[in-house]
């Protein structure tokens, strides 16, 4: 089960957490607009410290050469597109990288609805705070839709989150389209332990979880040391692609602390200080 | 080599179940992963590649498979099985009767041909001597007794004789004539006495022999010859032939007096006993009739009668409780009663007679003419006392016995005569082959010692490996 009673105790005490900060922002807010997300845009200010880098506008940073924040209003409804991979990819890890996935899904789809928020996942849409647990019945009990189909069906603005492995090809094409709607997308990057540390030594033949087709090859302290730098290239080559884009990257090993993968996710949106 | 359970080496077959089943955990491991985008973009190593595609060589694996090998081996139990040739038990039963002593040089060539690695017992005949020392007897023999003793010994009995044995032999025993004779010429004096002043011979074949009487020689044929009243002693002698034992006779007559001789310690009482007898003649003589030995050892002697007084040799002086005296010349003229006697010994052996026992164990015997007497008495007692010169004179007139009469010296018995002529030398091959014995030796604990020893370096071989 992956929603027990001690992941929604820890869940409440986060809720409370977020409304406190959200609290805290409405009311030094004179326009008493929230900011931030997938929202409207309202005017530039100077960047600060700790501000959001990704509201910073390049293209103003190009012609004046200062750093200035692009400033958003958000919609009083806050609208959450859950994009999970949940495929055999995902399936790998103690605990599995598609059970941390529908964590941070339904942490994140928690406090959305908890704010009077939407939250689509898949077909299904959720509202208000009432449907969270059956937001929580359907992360733990429904097979997910495959996400790069769900990406293709976004429409509006709203705050995407993507939870995959993205080893598939595709991603990014699928991205494209969503990135240039003015969708706000975050990017959570889950890798086991394994795949970031393989362990494997002797002559190995790897087989793809999903296509069945297998590599041979001989695993000794040199390829490991290889395959290191190169899942170090990929993660680089994502975060990369996700500054340039503007989207937001957070990359997380599957048996970490969850607390410490959601506040960190938290902060990056701003939903936590 | 052989194995004691060879059906076990089947078993060897594991080995390459040993070898199929390292070569299939050589195979690749199979790691189901994520995506294979990675690992796609690591390089191969040239050698490693290479090395998938045919299995590797590895000593660990020798090991195993020496180890599987020699514990196969251990349960079958080797051996090695070395055939060893035994001895032969072989009795040769050697006649040594007066015939043979001209046989030496025969019988020595006959018994060299044994083999030395055999195991050769001899047994003399008539004597039953275990000895191949050719002290030839003075008498011939039955060979039945040494071929019986020599059968319970040996599978295999030779008999070495100039003439063939009646015997035959017990069922697992087998007898080998080996004859020595051979066609000599002999002739022999087969009897000689003097009676009635004549001098009878008679010869195997009649030939003309010497005749010495009192030192005057001639020559005789015929059967008799006069012998004058005073003669004291005739010799007849034949030509000298291949077999001297039997060409010459010695006949002496007893004079009238006895002749008595002493040796060891002096025994005055012993000595007024015999002196007592005026028949009695104490003399030096080195062949007395009677020769009286105190406190001596038996010993051979020319004397017509020995008599052995507290004899050496003899066990146990003891104290008698009972005396009895034997039914006889003696018995009837000494009562037990009048036996004082302070300490006797027991006379071992067979004796011819038993004149006095005490405590059931014989103390005066006799054997052929010699009288032992294993007594000491006190001083007033047997045969010191005034009635005990009969004793004496009884053993006067036994050791006198024929006095005035001719008694003739070397003769021998008419079988000693003829000699042997028949011959049939030893075949060594007739005693077979040596038996053989198939000795193993087990190997099975040198099979272990070695499965062991590569079971220990595969494991440090494998620790060495993992570490």
């Amino acid at each position: 089960m992956i929603f027990d009673a001690e992941f929604l105790k820890r869940l409440e005490s986060l809720r409370v957490a977020v409304r406190r900060a959200l609290q805290a922002r409405r009311e030094g807010d004179r326009s008493g607009i929230r900011k931030g997300g997938s929202a409207i845009f309202h005017s530039y200010r100077n960047y600060a410290q700790g501000d959001d880098f990704r509201s910073i506008d390049w293209s103003l940073y190009a012609r004046l050469g200062s750093l200035f924040i692009r400033e958003r209003t958000r919609e009083e409804a806050p609208d959450l597109r859950l994009v999970m991979d949940t495929s055999e990819s995902m399936q790998f890890g103690d605990p599995t990288k598609s059970d941390v996935a529908r964590k941070i899904a339904a942490v994140v789809g928690f406090l959305v609805l908890g704010e009077g928020g939407h939250v689509r996942l898949g077909s299904r849409s959720f509202s208000g705070e009432g449907m969270r647990h059956e937001l929580f019945s359907v992360l733990e009990n429904e097979a997910m839709p495959a996400p790069i189909g769900e990406l293709r069906r976004v429409t509006g603005k709203p705050l995407v989150i993507a939870i995959s492995d993205f080893w598939d090809d595709g991603w990014r094409e699928a991205l494209a389209p969503v990135i240039g709607s003015g969708a706000s997308i975050n990017l959570v990057h889950v890798l086991s332990r394994e795949e970031l540390v393989p362990t494997t030594r002797g002559i190995v033949r790897f087989v793809d979880s999903e296509s069945g087709i297998g590599v041979s090859k001989y695993v000794g302290d040199e390829e490991v040391a290889e395959y290191d730098r190169l899942v170090k290239k990929e993660c680089a080559g994502w975060r990369e692609w996700s500054m340039s884009r503007e989207v937001g990257y957070f990359r997380c090993a599957s048996d970490e602390a969850f607390e410490q993968i959601v506040l960190v996710l938290l902060r990056g949106e701003g939903l936590l200080e | 080599m052989s194995f004691l359970h060879p059906g076990v080496l089947w078993a060897l077959a594991s080995i390459l179940v040993l070898i199929f089943f390292s070569l299939w955990r050589q195979r690749p491991v199979s790691v189901k992963v994520a995506s294979l985008r990675i690992w796609r973009q690591v390089p191969d190593r040239v050698a490693p590649l290479k090395s998938l595609k045919k299995p590797r060589w590895s000593l660990i694996l020798l090991l195993q498979a020496l180890v599987v090998a020699f514990v196969v081996l251990a349960l079958a139990r080797p051996g090695v099985v070395r055939r060893e040739s035994l001895p032969r038990r072989i009795t040769v039963v050697l006649d040594v009767s007066p015939p043979m002593s001209i046989r030496g040089a025969a019988v020595t060539a006959e018994l060299a041909k044994l083999d030395p690695k055999d195991h050769v017992r001899y047994i003399e005949s008539p004597t039953l001597r275990r000895s191949r020392s050719f002290t030839f007897a003075d008498r011939m023999g039955d060979p039945t007794a040494a071929l019986e003793l020599a059968a319970s010994e040996s599978r295999h009995v030779i008999w070495v004789g100039d003439r063939d044995t009646p015997w035959m032999p017990p069922p697992g025993v087998t007898l080998h004539r080996v004859l020595v004779g051979s066609p000599v010429e002999n002739v022999g004096i087969l009897d000689a006495r003097i009676d009635g002043g004549k001098l009878f011979v008679r010869l195997t074949h009649p030939v003309p022999y010497s005749v010495t009487i009192d030192g005057v020689r001639r020559t005789a044929t015929g059967f008799l010859t006069l012998i004058p009243s005073t003669a004291a002693r005739v010799e007849v002698e034949l030509p000298a032939d291949a077999f001297t034992l039997d060409d010459k006779v010695v006949l002496t007559r007893h004079a009238e007096s006895i002749d008595v001789a002493f040796e060891g310690r002096s025994d005055e009482n012993v000595k007024a006993a015999i002196t007592a007898n005026p028949r009695a003649r104490i003399v030096k003589s080195r062949t007395p009739q009677l020769l009286i030995r105190i406190d001596r050892d038996f010993s051979p002697s020319d004397a017509a009668c020995v008599v052995y007084l507290e004899p050496r040799g003899v066990e146990a002086w003891r104290k008698p409780r009972t005396v009895s005296v034997e039914d006889g010349d003696l018995g009837k003229i000494i009562p037990a009663s009048e036996v004082k006697l302070r300490e006797v010994g027991d006379l071992g052996g067979a004796w011819d007679r038993v004149l006095l026992s005490a405590d059931g164990k014989p103390i005066v015997a006799v054997k052929g003419r010699d009288v032992v007497i294993a007594a000491r008495w006190d001083s007033a007692g047997w045969p010191v006392h005034p009635s005990f010169p009969i004793f004496w004179t009884y053993l006067l007139e036994y050791a006198s016995r024929g006095s005035g009469e001719w008694v003739a010296a070397g003769l021998r018995d008419a079988s000693a005569s003829a000699l042997g002529r028949e011959s049939r030398p030893l075949d060594p091959r007739a005693l077979g082959d040596r038996p053989r014995l198939d000795h193993r030796i087990d190997l099975t604990a040198a099979a272990v010692l070695l499965a062991a020893m590569f079971l220990a370096g595969a494991w440090v071989m494998d620790s060495k490996r993992n570490a």
